[in-house]
């Protein structure tokens, strides 16, 4: 019974849904308090036109979008590490008016979870000039209305403001703090020494 | 002296360029869906005007996938054809109008009278094997997803050379092979056409595109007989999401214009195959285009119709979303007045209007007339 469902399966006409399935899905998510970004990523890569297998599918999430901060613009990847897990369908990815109906298909997703604490309050997102594969960035309020934007190569996302940047903790502060200390001593010793003297 | 020559040249080359420039004003609510609908139904295709001035829409509607307008606007008929035509032209072909079209879910290619009665049809089957068996298997690994489907994870993809009752035989795209059990779990995907688009050139061959697959171009005579293949993921064509193709008859000889939507690009190949160069980049996602006298306008699926002259300069555009969309969701109740939300079908009509239809769940046209 098997061989001829699996024949039938091969020889029916393919009901194709590529449209919507091309791009990069991201959701975003503000996590802890508005002050963590989460991004789920996904992107077909069976009967994608735009992704031939599997290592595409990776390198093309790894490369997906970049993080406009400040005054830089570092691609996301470098900021946080992405895992990456292979499913058979796009989860949380897509918005539920862009899933595509049950095809009777196997369906390979990778899907990408990242997760950054941006180090200032205001963030963009950015897919790199050149880079051909499409973004629709989308978030879902628990209470509100879908938002989404397609980025393409050179497009910038809306800001996202965050409720409080991670504090940035320097390797040259304690250096800086002891340098402070030592001059005020050198530029106040004689008051010092006389306050120990006669005090 | 010098300034007021500068400032002089510089005037007559700002008003030879104004000049150059078409505009479009929008004409609102023009389309006046079928009886008992508030809009004409679910939109994935194309849109063509036939020499009486008449407008064709494709709908994902089963046996009626073409709905047909009169100049005016108002419904007439719908056509019993089949669901997705994804991709379709209305041209003359040795004396009569004909429609010719891609039907993406079946993988063929259909040719019809204006009424809609089929005349010829090159099946599946006339496709070269080498495009058409291409498919992968994947293997479900045990595991299931979130919503309690199984997951999968592919095993294999190749041209399948052999079948038994046992297993299949793929060769692979190093040339090599490998025979795939049929075992429980075991499932095929990604047959290796999804025609989306096809036009005729002047000699009454059929240019085909298989724009959701590996983006190969096929050429069959007037008679349905293959002829060749060209184009795909290979150089110097490098194609990605090849979304339709036009023969471009403003040249001479005429051309095959290639909308490369997953390269942002238009670029012109010849009859035979051979590139002729890259006219565009960095369009927002071309995904169909419609020739009036020297120009060209071409429905952005990203959001926005553009409107080129032959030279490959854009000259004007319409219904710019500034947000971008490129999805089906975008409901009646969310869509502005002149504003496109996914252009994917598009055609000057005989007096170089402009009508476009959308990708969109409830269906959607617009429609800009030329100043």
């Amino acid at each position: 019974m098997f061989p001829l469902l699996l024949f039938a399966w091969i020889l029916a006409p393919l009901f194709v849904c590529a449209h919507g399935t091309e791009f990069i899905m991201a959701r975003m998510n503000l996590i802890e308090d508005q002050s963590l970004i989460e991004l789920r990523l996904g992107i077909d890569y069976l009967g994608n036109p735009m992704i031939a297998d599997e290592a595409a599918a990776r390198a093309a999430l790894e490369e997906a979008l970049e993080v406009r901060h400040g005054e830089k613009t570092t691609r996301f990847t470098d900021l946080a590490p992405l895992t990456l897990e292979s499913s058979s369908s796009w989860e949380d990815t897509m918005p539920d008016s862009l899933q595509p109906p049950d095809d009777g298909q196997p369906h390979q997703i990778m899907i990408g979870t990242w997760r950054w604490k941006a180090d200032v309050r205001d963030i963009s997102f950015t897919v790199a000039k050149g880079n051909r594969n499409d973004v629709l960035l989308w978030r879902q309020p628990p209470q509100g209305e879908l938002h989404s934007t397609l980025l393409l190569g050179g497009d910038v996302s809306p800001v996202v403001t965050l409720s409080s940047p991670a504090t940035i903790v320097s390797p040259y502060w304690p250096a800086l703090g002891t340098s402070t200390i030592v001059c005020l001593i050198a530029l106040f010793r004689r008051r010092i020494f006389s306050s120990l003297r006669f005090g | 002296m010098q300034r007021p020559t500068l400032l002089l040249l510089s005037s007559l080359a700002m008003i030879g360029s104004v000049t150059a420039q078409v505009s479009y004003d929008l004409v609102p609510d023009f389309i006046t869906p079928p009886p008992g609908k508030e809009t004409i139904g679910d939109g994935h295709g194309e849109i063509a005007v036939d020499s009486a001035g008449n407008i064709y829409v494709s709908v994902q509607e089963a046996n009626a996938g073409i709905q047909v307008y009169g100049k005016d606007g108002k419904f007439i008929k719908a056509l019993p054809l089949p669901a997705s035509l994804h991709g379709f032209v209305i041209r003359k072909d040795e004396g009569a109008e004909y429609i010719f079209a891609a039907v993406l879910g079946e993988a063929r290619v259909i040719k019809c009278k204006l009424d809609g009665s089929v005349v010829m049809e090159i099946p599946t089957s006339a496709f070269p094997a080498e495009q058409r068996d291409f498919v992968t298997f994947a293997k479900a690994t045990g595991e299931k997803d979130a919503k309690g489907r199984p997951k999968t994870a592919p095993i294999a993809s190749g041209v399948k050379l052999a079948e038994s009752k046992t297993e299949i035989t793929l060769k692979l795209t190093d040339g090599s092979q490998k025979v795939i059990a049929k075992e429980p779990g075991v499932a095929a995907s990604g047959g290796g056409l999804k025609l989306t688009n096809c036009d005729v050139a002047p000699n009454g061959d059929i240019y085909v595109v298989d724009g959701y697959g590996k983006s190969w171009i096929f050429v069959f005579g007037r008679d349905g007989s293959f002829k060749k293949v060209f184009g795909g993921p290979v150089a110097p064509y490098n194609f990605a999401n090849t979304h339709k193709i036009f023969i471009d008859t403003r040249f001479e000889p005429a051309r095959v214009f290639c909308c490369d939507r997953g390269n942002k690009r238009i670029l012109h190949t010849g009859l035979d195959g051979k590139m002729l160069g890259v006219i565009a980049t960095d369009l927002r996602n071309p995904s169909s285009a419609s020739f009036h006298g020297d120009l060209v306008c071409i429905a952005e699926i990203a959001g926005r119709v553009s409107v080129w002259d032959k030279a490959g300069k854009m000259v004007a555009e319409c219904g710019t979303n500034p947000t971008m969309t490129n999805t089906p969701g975008i409901a009646p109740k969310d869509w502005q007045k002149g504003i496109v939300t996914s252009p994917h079908g598009i055609t000057f009509d005989n007096d170089g209007n402009i009508l476009e239809t959308e990708w969109n769940k409830w269906g959607r046209v617009l429609r800009w007339n030329k100043k």
